[in-house]
Parts: C-alpha cells; sequence; structure tokens
C-alpha cells in the first residue's frame, strides 16, 4: 500500500512540475481588426521552443459590411537572419499548419490578411499556435 | 514609328507601369523567401560543432540536432527545387504588389483610353475627323482603341504566367507541400490554363467597361486630369455600389442570400481560390460590359450634341 501511495504522489508532483515548466505556446486573437484593402495586421512577437509545426485556425471572421464570412490568410515571420517568411495558408475553422517552413526554434510574428482587396474591413476570431 | 509612339504615348506609359509592378512584384516575392540565402550558407559554413570557435550568432542552435533542422527545413536550393509554375504565378497574382491591380487597373486603363482620344475631343480635331468620315465610323474607331486597350490586363497575366515558367524552368509538378497554400485549389491545379483563360477573358471584358466608363467621362470636361479623375471615381462608386447596395443591403440583407460576396466584388476579378460558378461569372461580367457599351452608345449617338458640348466648353 505504501508503495501505490509512493507511486501515486510521484505521479501527482511529476504532473504539477510538468504542467508548471510548459511555456505558453498559443495566441489568441479577439475581435482584431483585418485591415482594408489587403493591409496586413501584424501580431506581437512570440518566441517558438520547440520544432512542433507552427498552426492556426479562425473561430469566426465577418466582414464589417456585409456581415458575410470573410477568407483570412496568414503567413509567419521568423524575425532572425533578415526576411524569412513562410507561405500564406488559408485559416480555416479548424487548425491548419504550415508544414517545414517554420518549424525553426526562434521568434516569430504572424502576419493575417483578406483574401482580396476589399474596401472593408472584417472582424476577426482565432488561434494561432507556435509552440 | 515616332507618331505611333506620341499618338500612343499614355497606353504606353500605362503598360510601362504594369510591367515595373510585374518585376517589382518577383523582387518582393524573392526577397520574402529567398534573400536569407546569404545568412543560411553563413551558417552552414561557420556554425558546425566541430569547430572550436563559433561565431556568436551560431548560437541560437544550442544543439546539433537544432542546427540540422535548420540546414534540412531552411534548404533555399530545395524550397526553390519545389517551386511550381502554377504556385509561383498564383503568388505573384495574388499576394504580391500585382495584387494591387484589382484596384488599381481601372485607373490605368482609363488612363491609356482618355489619355488617347481626349486631345481628339478637347481641340475639337474631332470635327476635322467628321469632315472625311461618318461619324459612325468615328465612334467605332473609339470603340477599337477601348478594345485594344482592354487587353493589357489579360497581357499582364500572360506575362507574369510566362515569366514563371522561366523562373522555375518550366515544372508543372505540384509538391505535395503546395496542397497547403492559400494559393491552392484543386480544380485550379488540375485545370490551370482553363482557369487562366477564363481570368484573362473576365479581365478584357472588364477593360472593356473601363474603357466605357472612361469615354463617359470625356464628354463634357476639357482637361483630360479631371476625366480620368471623374472615371475613376466612378468606377470606385460603381465597386462599392455593387457590393454594398447591390449585395450587402439588398441581396444579403433583405433577400438573404449569402456567401455570394465573391461574384459582387467586382475588382476581385483576378482570381479565385474556391469553387466558382464560372459560367454565371462570365455572364456577370459581359452583362456589365455590354451594358457600358450600350450607355456609352446611347450617349454618344448624337453627332450635333457632342459638337455642340464641345463649343460650349470653348466659349
Amino acid at each position: 500500500m505504501k508503495y501505490l501511495k509512493g507511486t501515486l504522489l510521484l505521479l501527482v508532483v511529476t504532473t504539477a512540475v510538468a504542467v508548471w515548466n510548459v511555456e505558453a505556446g498559443s495566441l489568441n486573437f479577439q475581435n482584431i481588426k483585418i485591415p482594408a484593402f489587403k493591409n496586413n495586421y501584424i501580431s506581437a512577437q512570440v518566441k517558438k521552443t520547440t520544432t512542433q509545426a507552427q498552426s492556426i485556425k479562425k473561430t469566426s471572421c465577418k466582414d464589417d459590411w456585409s456581415g458575410d464570412g470573410r477568407v483570412i490568410t496568414a503567413r509567419t515571420r521568423n524575425m532572425y537572419g533578415g526576411d524569412n517568411y513562410s507561405e500564406w495558408i488559408e485559416v480555416p475553422y479548424s487548425y491548419n499548419t504550415w508544414g517545414s517552413s517554420n518549424r525553426e526554434i526562434s521568434y516569430y510574428t504572424v502576419h493575417l490578411q483578406s483574401d482580396k482587396w476589399l474596401a472593408s474591413t472584417a472582424t476577426f476570431n482565432g488561434t494561432w499556435v507556435y509552440n | 514609328m515616332r507618331i505611333v509612339v506620341k499618338k500612343y504615348k499614355y497606353v504606353i506609359f500605362a503598360m510601362a507601369i504594369v510591367l515595373g509592378l510585374i518585376f517589382a512584384s518577383f523582387y518582393q516575392y524573392y526577397k520574402d523567401y529567398y534573400s536569407y540565402y546569404p545568412e543560411y550558407y553563413r551558417i552552414k559554413n561557420h556554425c558546425t560543432f566541430d569547430k572550436e570557435e563559433r561565431p556568436s550568432y551560431c548560437n541560437r542552435f544550442s544543439s546539433k540536432e537544432n542546427l540540422d533542422f535548420y540546414l534540412e527545413n531552411s534548404d533555399p536550393v530545395k524550397r526553390y527545387q519545389r517551386l511550381d509554375v502554377i504556385t509561383l504565378t498564383s503568388e505573384i497574382v495574388e499576394n504580391n504588389i500585382f495584387s494591387s491591380l484589382q484596384i488599381f487597373s481601372p485607373l490605368l486603363i482609363m488612363i491609356a483610353v482618355i489619355g488617347t482620344i481626349h486631345s481628339a475631343f478637347q481641340s475639337g480635331m474631332f470635327k476635322n475627323y467628321l469632315l472625311r468620315m461618318s461619324y459612325k465610323k468615328y465612334l467605332q474607331q473609339i470603340q477599337k482603341t477601348i478594345f485594344a486597350v482592354a487587353f493589357m490586363m489579360p497581357l499582364a497575366l500572360i506575362i507574369v504566367f510566362f515569366l514563371s515558367c522561366c523562373i522555375t524552368k518550366f515544372n508543372f509538378n505540384i509538391d505535395a507541400e503546395t496542397m497547403g497554400f492559400a494559393v491552392y485549389d484543386a480544380w485550379k491545379y488540375h485545370h490551370f490554363l482553363l482557369y487562366g483563360s477564363i481570368i484573362c477573358i473576365i479581365q478584357y471584358l472588364m477593360g472593356i467597361m473601363y474603357g466605357e466608363l472612361a469615354v463617359l467621362c470625356c464628354r463634357k470636361n476639357k482637361s483630360m486630369l479631371v476625366s480620368i479623375i471623374l472615371g475613376y471615381l466612378l468606377f470606385l462608386c460603381l465597386n462599392i455600389f455593387i457590393y454594398v447596395g447591390v449585395y450587402s443591403i439588398l441581396l444579403n440583407k433583405l433577400l438573404g442570400f449569402k456567401n455570394l460576396s465573391e461574384y459582387f466584388n467586382i475588382a476581385g476579378y483576378w482570381f479565385f481560390n474556391q469553387p466558382m460558378n464560372y459560367g454565371l461569372l462570365i455572364l456577370i461580367v459581359l452583362i456589365m460590359s455590354s451594358m457600358s457599351y450600350l450607355i456609352t452608345s446611347f450617349i454618344y449617338r448624337s453627332k450635333e450634341k457632342r459638337i455642340l458640348e464641345y463649343e460650349k466648353q470653348n466659349t
């Protein structure tokens, strides 16, 4: 019995330490404005600490004039070593990944833009997972 | 030759701007995706772990695995080898400076059309032309100018495609990773020549519409610049009216039609990355360009009225 208690205690402590040491790995976007005329919204800079693929999804994005859904595309920028962008990918309602182009450990920002040149802005909600 | 250049100098000017945008777009694409290669080779040559002393910029690679991962996934040569014609063409058209033609191509077409025909209206030379030809024939000459200038944007798309073929060495093999890109659409990639032809036809018909709007604005304006600005403002108003008035308010909010914004964003007829009814789209564009042609023909139907308008401007 005491071995069982000891093992359970060890499991609880290990889990607590593991969770405590995990760095934040995602950025939530709440009601951000996607600019008109295909201008970019640029996020805050984040630190990627693993080589896992980055991914992004939207929970909603509505055109501010018509209320229609809006197609949004996203790419990341590696802030080390000059201009090094990933390709533009569409931001759907389930997570879409960039593949191998931005998995390096580094500092990143994400750029969001409208698919087309439109005179109206859009309101975007979503999540970017970078770790 | 000099006379031709002088007569069509505004067309040449507009085409030069388009060519400038094309080359700027390719340069922008290279800068965004390949300009890091000096840094890459610097890291490859100096950051290996067998060296005793490594420069400070190597400190971001804390282990050999991290360095190998970077060298494998950021190799610019492998990135270039994966690049295909369709992806490069789509990226240039959709995501670089070239995409500004969505909103500026009407302005360039109007500069070309108004620049070519306005001087004859403004100077009164058209009255001399009418001594040697019928008014109907004179109007046909103006329409021929519009039909010729309307080729400008399809030609720009063909040039982008041709340059993409040259840069990628005619690589039409689609890499698996490309299927995750925003520019990828299965139908578009598998029927690219058909898709490209449809876009060229749409842009040609839109070019005719913009040319007709330009001619409408030539009538009562002595100044070429005012005619161009008025024509462009007319396009912007039309763009907003069709998207907001016709679609957002009438069709969307009042009648409940949803997800049709692609059909009513007339500035966005340069690419489509989702399933579309291309037949319906061509029909919409054909109706718009036909209506603009008919309206212009109706307004310009009377030779005497046109001469009176010219004389009024010059008294």
